[in-house]
């Protein structure tokens, strides 16, 4: 698989008026690799998205995609991706069918992969053919990602693709991205649930009051960022000094701590305790972005 | 195949109301041309002026004795309020509906995230509109030619001159739907463009009848696209149907092209 990169954002900044909306955002995304964009709401992942696709004009700043500038080429980079709007709302007075033959027939694509989508979906003839506004958010969601994918587009461009289904089609959307994926397609997941993100992608950018403020591997991130620390003492200790944590609550022999990474000196001085009790578990996405934002917010 | 498709989700979106005005429309003008045509009206009207003031019987003679002949109730039917009512429905509803609506609702940035250029998009759009008018238009000529052939005699200078007055009901509602579309790509919320698009149109409405019937008002006629739909003029070789055509196209045009610059520079977000 090529590890060629699929979008180049290059200090891109987008103000609406003298609202900021992202500012000097850089990052990319390599082919084949699933980009977790993650932030709470109005970091900036929607206005992020909609530059990428052309919806936005850029105050500075450049896109590219498949080698070609967004601001030149937006109807040939269109037409390699596809995308699944946060919040999608397709035209309530079609039939869900109608609207899947509108989609194709304005992306000028046979749909190849519907049959399979609709399978995997559980999308029935009985759905498709009641109009969109009697549907249910979930069968909604459903009609947004096939058409996203129907056509199988070389990148995906999905903001909140999960919301609104149920766990059941939450798993069978992450079975499909990794299918895609094996495939050498890209994929710029934009989220608020970082489960989901940790369960789909290799890399994940954060992002913060429209500044990133990471870009990295969850791998990475994950052992960067603080771990709770619990455990209860046999005995009283005359000096409890953990290198690398930071005490934040002890009540008689039980103590909780606030680690950054696991050190071997660290290690070595927790086996010198104690201790009748002990929980160490691994980060979670919560922590890393608990961490990057506990810090940020502290500068 | 994009605009095609396209074209198709146009007419499939409008074809109800479309239909519905169409037929309106030719109904009524089918009803004012067969009473006309069938009720000799002239003796009733002219024993109603007799009781009026000499300089009043004048005027109100001008008014109504021309149109009590069936070029006259064909030039009173294609002004008629409701005529003119169903075609700025269908004129102000499609762009407003299909862009500003569509960028509140949310379904315009899905639908510019696929292969489709910006300016093909609205060129799309205001050729489809002006052809869903044009049914509307179509359906007042067969129901004046129809009342005509029953009811009247068709001559092929009354014929022309339907055909001029249609043509030029059409050209006028082209201009109302061009600047709704203006109205449109500027705003973000479809009701509010539609709230202008109508205002601006009634205003105009309303300003055309006053500057008729007041002098110290009447240099504001040529601003005024109604001063270009005169179906009475027309039908009495009073006026050039040219000259309403030219200022009614370039104005039209010119909407267009302002619309297609703002569409394409602005920003898409729901």
């Amino acid at each position: 698989m090529s590890t060629s990169p699929v979008i180049i954002i290059d200090k891109l900044t987008k103000y609406y008026g003298r609202t900021r909306g992202i500012e000097n955002l850089s990052l990319s995304l390599t082919q084949g690799e699933v980009l977790g964009f993650l932030g709470p709401n109005g970091a900036g992942k929607t206005t992020t998205i909609r530059l990428l696709l052309g919806l936005l004009k850029p105050s500075a700043g450049s896109v590219s995609i498949f080698g070609e500038k967004v601001t030149a080429n937006s109807i040939d980079i269109r037409r390699r991706c596809g995308y699944l709007p946060g919040n999608f709302t397709a035209y309530e007075y079609l039939s869900g069918e109608a609207f899947l033959r509108l989609s194709a027939r304005l992306r000028a694509v046979m749909p190849s992969w519907q049959p399979e989508l609709l399978r995997r979906f559980k999308l029935t003839p009985e759905n498709l053919t009641r109009r969109i506004k009697h549907l249910s958010h979930g069968t909604r969601q459903k009609l947004g990602i096939v058409q996203a994918f129907f056509h199988q587009p070389e990148l995906l461009i999905l903001d909140e693709p999960t919301l609104g289904l149920d766990p059941l089609m939450q798993d069978e959307f992450y079975a499909l991205l990794k299918d895609f994926q094996q495939q050498g397609i890209s994929v710029l997941l934009s989220s608020h649930n970082l489960a989901e993100v940790e369960k789909v992608c290799q890399r994940v950018a954060i992002i913060r009051n429209g500044e990133l403020i990471a870009l990295e591997k969850i791998t990475d991130l994950k052992n960067k960022c603080f771990r709770h620390l619990k455990m209860v003492l046999e005995r009283p200790v005359s000096e409890l000094d953990l290198p690398d944590a930071q005490l934040i609550r002890q009540q008689d022999l039980h103590y909780e701590f606030l680690v950054r990474g696991a050190t071997l000196t660290f290690l070595q001085k927790l086996a010198q305790l104690p201790i009748r009790d002990f929980a160490f578990p691994e980060p979670n996405l919560d922590d890393v972005f608990m961490t990057y934002y506990r810090e940020n917010t502290n500068d | 195949m994009t605009s095609f498709a396209y074209a198709g989700f146009i007419w499939k979106s409008h074809r109800g109301l479309v239909l519905f005005s169409g037929l309106m429309v030719g109904l009524l003008q089918f009803l004012i041309v067969w009473l006309i045509a069938s009720i000799d009206f002239a003796p009733i009207v002219t024993s109603i002026l007799q009781q009026f003031p000499p300089p009043m019987q004048a005027i109100f003679n001008d008014m109504f004795l021309s149109r009590l002949s069936t070029a006259g109730a064909i030039a009173f039917g294609f002004n008629h309020p409701v005529t003119l009512a169903m075609l700025a429905l269908v004129a102000i509803l499609i762009p407003t509906r299909h862009i500003s609506g569509e960028i509140e609702n949310g379904t315009l940035e899905l639908l510019l995230a696929y292969p489709i250029h910006r300016t093909r998009l609205i060129g799309w759009l205001w050729l489809n509109s002006t052809l869903l008018l044009l049914v509307v238009v179509v359906g007042a000529w067969v129901g004046t030619f129809l009342a005509v052939i029953i009811y009247d005699t068709l001559t092929l200078d009354l014929s022309l001159k339907v055909m001029k007055v249609g043509l030029n009901l059409w050209l006028l509602f082209i201009l109302t739907l061009s600047y709704s579309l203006l109205f449109s790509v500027f705003s973000r919320m479809g009701r509010k463009s539609g709230i202008y698009s109508a205002g601006l149109t009634l205003v105009l409405y309303f300003l055309h009848f006053l500057t008729t019937i007041w002098e110290e008002i009447a240099f504001l006629k040529p601003c005024n696209i109604f001063e270009y739909y005169q179906p009475q003029k027309l039908m009495f070789d009073q006026r050039s149907f040219l000259v309403h055509a030219t200022v009614l196209i370039s104005t039209s045009i010119f909407c267009l092209l302002l619309s297609l610059i703002q569409f394409n520079r602005r920003d898409i977000s729901g």
